[in-house]
Formats: C-alpha cells, structure tokens, sequence
C-alpha cells in the first residue's frame, strides 16, 4: 500500500468527490429531464397518428416532391436490391438519385444492367461546389432514377451533388445499405405539412441484426444473439426514443442521423450542404442549418419522428465497432469545435443556451470523466483510502439507474410502436441492457477517449467499416459507413 | 456528510432503484405478453369480421346475424373495422356502412366524442364520422376547432360534402394559422373539382395576402374558366410567388390571352416566374412562343434553361428542331441545355414534363 500524505486526505480527496458526486448529479438531471420531455412528447406523437391515414399524404396532389440520395461506394453486392427497395417506398411524388462515389468496384455497371441506364448530356447546376461529376444517367425503364457517377470525394461530397441534382422539394438522405421501412417517408414527411417552419426531421434507426432481411426489406424483426449487437439494440432505443424524442420538447436536437433523414432541399443548399473535412457531417449540417435560421431570425423546427424506421446493420465485432464509436466521437469534438462559439451564447436561444452546452459536458466529457473516475478508483484502491462498502454502493447505484434507463425505454418502445412480435426477443433485449453495464461500457468509453485524443491530435480519417450485410457479404468505404445514433449512455 | 450516513442514504436510495426496476421488467413483461395476446385476440376478431363486414357492405347476402357478429365484437374493434373500410369502400358500400355504423351506435358514440374536452377524443370522433361519411352539426363545428390536427380531419372529411356552406368554410381556411390545415384544405379543393372554382375566383379578387400563392395551387389543380381572369390579374402581383403561380395557372388554362401574358412573363425580372412561364407555355403547346423559348435557353438562371428546353420538346417537332439548332448555337449554356433535354429517354422526359 502507498503512504498518502495527510493533505491529499484532507484537500483533494474531498474536492475530487464532491466534482464527480456533482457531475453525477447533472447527469441524473440531464437524464430524468430527457425521459420525462420524450415521454410527454411520445404520447402526443401516439395521440396524433393513432388510427390516421397515410393515403392522405401519399395520395394528394399537394404533398411536396421527395428526392432520396443514396450515396454508394463499392456496394456491387447489394445497390440493385437496395436501389429496387427505394424505389418501391410508398411514396407518390418520389426520385432516388444514386451517387457512386467513384467505387471502383461494378457498383456502376450493376446499375447500369439492372436499371437500363442511359447516359444523357451532363450537365449540373453546381450550385454546391463538388469533385467532378463524369456522368450522368437516366433510367429507361425507371423514370424516377437518377443515377450520377462522379470522382471519390467522399460522403459528403457525395451527397453534395445529390442536392445539385436533386430537384424534390424535400431531400431524404439514407445510407445505401439503410433499410427503409416501406410507409416510412410520408411519416418522415408529415411534421414538414404540419409546420412551414420545420427544416430536418429524423427517423429512428433501428438495429436489423438478428432480424429476416429479404428484397430490402425487414420481415421479422428478432432480437441479435450476438452481445455486442445486442447491447447495441439497447443503446439505439435509449437513444432515439429518450435522447432524441427528449430534444424535441427542449428545442435542442442537434443530430439527424445520416442514414435516414429528411430535409428541406432549399435550407440545405442555403447554409452550403455537407462540410467535407469533417467525420461528424451530419451533425454539422444540422448546426449549420440551424445556425443559419438563428442568425436569420427565422423559427425553425428539426424534429424527429419515432413512428418512422430504418434499419442498420450494427457492427458485431469488437475492432470495428471501436473504430466506429472513436469516429463518432471525433465527429462530435470536431462539429463541437468549428462551432464553439455557439455554446452559451443566448443568441442561438435552446440551442445555444442548453443543446450545446448538454453536448460539451454531458456527451462530450462524459467518457472523460468515467475513465477519471476508474483511475480515482484504481489509485484509491492502491492507497488504501477507498471505503470498499460506499465505492460498491456507488456502483451498484450506477448500475440500477442504467438499468432502469434501459428498462424504460423497452417500455416505451413496447407501448408505442412496437416492433418485437414475441416476448422472447423483448426479454432478451432487456437482457442485454442489463448486461451493459459489464465490460461493454467501460469499453465505449475508452473507444470515445481514444477519439477524442486523436481528434486533439488531428485525425479526421474515417476508419475502414466491414460489414456481413443482409446479403452476401460487403465491405463499405470511406464515407459509407452508417452515422452516430447520438447520446445514448446512462448515468454511471 | 460521514461515512456511515452516506451508507444508509445510498441503501436507501438503491432499495428504491431496485423496486422500480424489478416493477418496470415486470410492467414490460405484463405489457409485452399481454399486448402479444390481445394483439393476436384483435387479429383474429378483425379477420373473421372482416368477412362479416363485406358481406355487409356488398350486399352478397347479408343476414341479421352477420350484424349481430359486429355487434358482439369490443367497440374499439367495431371502430377499427369503420376505419379500415370506410378508407377503402365507395360508392353505394359507403351509405351501407353509414347505416350500418347508426344501427351500431358507432355514429352516435363518434358525436358524442366530438364534444369531448379533449383533443384526441375529438380528432377519434372526427375519424369515425369521417369514415361514417356522416355529415352532423357536431363534426361541421370541428371546422373550427381550436386543434389544428382536428380541423384538418374535418377539412379533409369536408372534401366530400361540397354543399356551398362547406365550400366556402374551406376556402375561408386557405388562410388558416396552421400549416397543416392550409395543406388539407388545398387537397380538399383540389378534390371538391368544379364546384369550388367559383368560389376560389371570388376569393382572388378579394385577398391580397401570400395565401394567394395557395389559392393560385389548387386554381391551377381546377383549370376552370372562371379564373382565367384573376389569373391574368394576378401575374402582375408585386410577390413573385403569386406572380409564378398564376403564371402557372395559365400554363393550365391556355387560350390567345393567356398566351401573350405568358410571353410577357418570360421576361420576368424574377427567374422563378420565367420559369413558370417557360413551362406553361410548353403546357398551352403555344407555337409561337417557340422563338421566345429558345432565346431562354440561355437565360442566366438554370431552372429557367431547363423549363425552356422541356417546354422545346413538348411543343413537337418545332420545338424539337428549334433544340436541334440550338445545339448549334455560340452559347455554350444553350447548347449543353438543349443536349441534355435531346438525350432524356421518352419515359424520362414525359415524367418531367407531366
């Protein structure tokens, strides 16, 4: 055991207790204010869409035009069963542009066969400045398919000139391998018919792991065996239906997920499309998109919708979903960073004022914090100053409150828009979130560190995504990869 | 605060956490296995009563006990049943289902719901009488209902009851505060056909607000006479909006006065009007604004090449050799416009151009 000298005792064990027993306590806060605005915000939502219908919106003549951008690289295994999916969503007045980023696989000529492409005299209205488009292609036996191929530059450079070319008044943007449910765009849409002001809304992302996938769609949706996916279930739920249901009811949303959401085209290309340098692009677009209303004067809504699904496949290994969350979090540091001068400024009203700041010091410092807290832990223990009955107390506390927080958010998800026909699959969810707390946490905290130290030191590469796809196995590129489901820890 | 206080408290606290998590497993596992039954029990009564309900609403022998089948079901099924088939029957089906939802006490209990204080037991009751297709003092008052998501459920149910009363209501709501209810009152109209024109002319000539650009939409949808001239009026209107809109309304219309407007407005200092005027007069197939397009192929704005060069096209084998020349032409814009246009396979170009 290490000898302590007596002021550690007396000064700074004290002061480091009572910061992380205050961190907790803003965390809880933070939390249980979350729960209760997405709870009141879930039953409205219910209330509103119980028993209407869709037709309505799909059927008139005054619903606005969606334009879907699917940015592809390297997907020749699966872009004619995804392409074919989009095009036979429910949605009346709708165009896919497909964006091959350059892959340099048969991505092209698989669309090329499968859709009777035809090249047409190419010329964009680059109202976003983009890598070089280098053809452009119509399809003869699907007029509503556009399919551009251009030099690699990446996602969002992709869908840049997506928004060049498409020409909807809302642009949905999906990730190529997202598997969108088939009524899911008019329920994506309704909030924009609902209110002039509204400029992004989101869907919810839900894990397809485990789940009967065929022809692009989802058939019966079953819970992962895998623990990693399976946890992961548990965080996607906590996370859209508290973390960003919550936000809608406190105006804060800041995150529209990349692999579905849907924008207004005009405010897109107004406030300059998707930064390039950035890995945290989505989020930087709504920052931006919001930003650029504040500073306008202009109300303007970005919701997100619970009723409306895709679905991802979540990474089942250990190397490629640290790669992924490291991503994740440098995006977060990055988008925070460009726009640090935002935080706490009354100007940019919720936003500003508690959406950023709950972003710094909730979502951001968060890991920082726990893995202080594992260390304090670690070197208390060494000095012998660790009361073993309070640290267990503590943890176990910690522990009830994730699982509560898990729990919940099943329940709501249960009485809501349920998705799980059989017990079994609940339980087994409910299952994972229970285990959560054991090793998986603790390792997403030190994937977000490690993002954050290499976000300090510069890095910006995306990190090579594998996925097993529904189909026969691909690997997604640079760029491709699928986007943040945003906040999605419990207290600990 | 000692050790030993902090020990008890957490206990405390943690003897809590544990009796609401243990609770809230349990409620999902109530919830989970009870909706999974009562999920089942209503698939099974919706599909056996489905049967019953079209043998009812077809009129293929109905009997007294294939009501008392549907009389006999939990009302929230009744209710689901009106709903399903009342979106998906027309004709004389509907006035079977409408007498069929009275005797069952559907029509009665869906009024009463329209007085609730509540907004969601409003907007139900709306449904169902919607879906009645049942027209009562209770559901016409919801047009003015202080909820927006009720008024636009009776807007839309209005569609369907295009008396004078409800026709001016709906254009009266073109200027509804919410979004939502100016969308459904535009597919309302837009529905309702003919017999609102008159109505939506008057409205024209009186409004000046931006709701015009909402009334010059559906004006367009209804391509009646009688908004030939508020249309022509309103092409002069200081918003551009309006301006486009009625352009467009013109493009629907067609006639020799809508024609010399439209070449007017193809020299629009906004490009959004010379966009909609490019478009209508591709629409009015107007010959002689041939020339005029083809000058417009290399107009500064992009959607205002694009729409010439369509417009090009749709008029035939003028328009078509005008972008053959065009390929021809010393501006670069022009050329590459009407190039793409010429490429565009027939399934593509008559998308674009419907």
């Amino acid at each position: 055991m290490i000898s302590v000298p007596s002021f550690v005792y007396s000064m700074i064990f004290p002061v480091f207790d009572r910061a992380i027993f205050a961190y907790f306590m803003l965390l809880l806060l933070s939390y249980g204010t979350l729960v209760a605005a997405a709870l009141w915000e879930l039953i409205g939502h219910v209330l509103r869409v119980r028993g209407e219908s869709r037709q309505w919106v799909l059927g008139s003549a005054v619903s606005p035009s969606i334009s879907i951008l699917a940015p592809a690289y390297n997907e020749e295994a699966t872009i004619a069963e995804s392409v074919t999916a989009l095009l036979a969503l429910h949605y009346a007045n709708l165009e896919v542009v497909v964006i091959n980023d350059g892959s340099p696989d048969r991505t092209l000529e698989v669309l090329r066969d499968r859709f009777a492409l035809v090249p047409v005299h190419t010329i964009v209205w680059r109202r976003l400045d983009t890598k070089p488009v280098r053809r452009l292609y119509r399809s003869k036996t699907h007029p509503n398919l556009v399919v551009v191929d251009k030099v690699n530059g990446g996602k969002a450079d992709a869908l840049n000139v997506g928004l060049n070319l498409a020409t909807g008044d809302l642009v949905c943007v999906i990730d190529a391998d997202t598997i969108v449910d088939a009524d899911a765009l008019p329920r994506l849409a309704r909030p924009f018919l609902a209110d002039a002001a509204t400029i992004a809304t989101g869907g919810m992302i839900r894990v397809a792991n485990g789940s009967q996938v065929s022809g692009g769609r989802v058939l019966e949706v079953k819970a992962p065996r895998n623990p990693l996916a399976g946890m992961q279930v548990s965080e996607y739920l906590r996370a859209f239906l508290f973390g960003r249901l919550g936000w809608n009811e406190l105006g804060g949303t800041l995150i529209i997920s990349g692999a579905f959401g849907l924008f207004h085209r005009e405010a897109m290309i107004a406030c300059g499309g998707y930064t390039h340098d950035t890995v945290g692009e989505d989020m930087e677009l709504v920052l931006k998109l919001r930003r650029r209303a504040y500073e306008a004067g202009q109300r303007h809504r970005v919701l997100f919708v619970p009723d409306a699904v895709a679905w991802t496949e979540v990474p089942e290994t250990v190397a490629v979903l640290g790669r992924q969350r490291d991503r994740w979090h440098r995006g977060l540091a990055d988008v925070l960073w460009r726009h640090r001068r935002l935080i706490g400024n009354p100007k940019y009203g919720a936003m500003g004022l508690v959406g950023l700041p709950y972003f710094l010091i909730v979502e951001l410092l968060a890991p920082v914090t726990e893995l202080l807290g594992w260390v304090a832990l670690a070197v208390w223990v060494l000095m012998g100053a660790l009361n073993a009955k309070i640290a267990l107390l503590f943890f176990a506390l910690a522990y009830g409150l994730n699982a509560i927080h898990g729990t919940l958010a099943v329940l709501a998800d249960e009485l809501s828009f349920p998705r799980y026909r059989r017990t079994r699959d609940r339980l087994i969810v409910i299952g994972w979130s229970m285990l959560e707390t054991f090793g998986y946490r603790q390792l997403t905290v030190l994937w977000r560190v490690r993002g954050l130290w290499k976000f300090l030191r510069g890095r910006t590469d995306w990190g090579k995504m594998e996925r097993r796809g529904f189909a026969p196995p691909t690997v997604a590129a640079p760029g491709a990869a699928s986007s943040p489901p945003g906040p999605v820890r419990a207290p600990a | 605060m000692n050790d030993s206080l902090l020990l008890t408290l957490g206990l405390r606290v943690l003897a809590v956490e544990t009796a609401l998590a243990t609770g809230l497993v349990l409620v999902v596992l109530l919830a989970a296995s009870f909706g999974e039954w009562w999920r089942r029990r209503r698939a099974r009564q919706l599909a056996a009563a489905r049967d019953v309900m079209a043998r009812l609403l077809t009129g293929a022998s109905p009997s007294a006990a294939d009501e008392d089948v549907l009389r006999a079901l939990p009302l929230g099924v009744q209710e689901a049943l009106v709903l399903e088939f009342g979106r998906a029957v027309r004709g004389v089906s509907v006035e079977r289902l409408s007498a069929l939802g009275h005797r069952l006490g559907i029509t009665t209990r869906a009024a009463d719901r329209c007085a609730s204080r509540f907004w969601w037991s409003r907007l139900q009751g709306a449904r169902l009488l919607g879906a009645l297709d049942h027209d009562c003092a209770a559901l016409r008052a919801r047009l003015d209902d202080p909820h927006p998501t009720v008024r636009a459920e009776v807007l839309h149910w209005a569609a369907g009851r295009a008396d004078g009363q409800v026709i001016d209501a709906l254009v009266a709501r073109l200027v509804d505060p919410a979004r939502l209810c100016r969308f459904t009152v535009r597919d309302s109209l837009l529905r309702v056909g003919q017999p609102a024109a008159r109505a939506l002319a008057q409205f024209l000539e009186r409004d000046d607000s931006i709701a015009l650009a909402d009334a010059l939409f559906v004006a367009r949808g209804l391509a009646q006479p009688e908004l030939i001239a508020p249309a022509i009026r309103l092409c002069e209107h200081p918003h551009a909006i309006v301006r486009a809109r009625a352009v467009s309304v013109l493009g629907a219309l067609g006639g020799d006065d809508a024609a010399s407007v439209l070449l007017a407005r193809l020299q629009d200092d906004d490009a959004l009007v010379r966009e909609a005027a490019a478009r209508a007069i591709g629409e009015i197939g107007h010959w002689g604004g041939a020339s005029a397009l083809a000058d417009r192929l290399g107009d500064t704005s992009f959607p205002v090449r694009r729409e010439s060069a369509i417009s090009l096209r749709r008029l035939g084998s003028v328009g078509v050799l005008v972008l053959r020349r065009a390929r021809q032409s010393s501006n670069p814009f022009a050329v590459d416009m009407a190039t793409q246009v010429l490429d565009l396979p027939d399934s593509v170009f008559h998308r674009i151009a419907a």
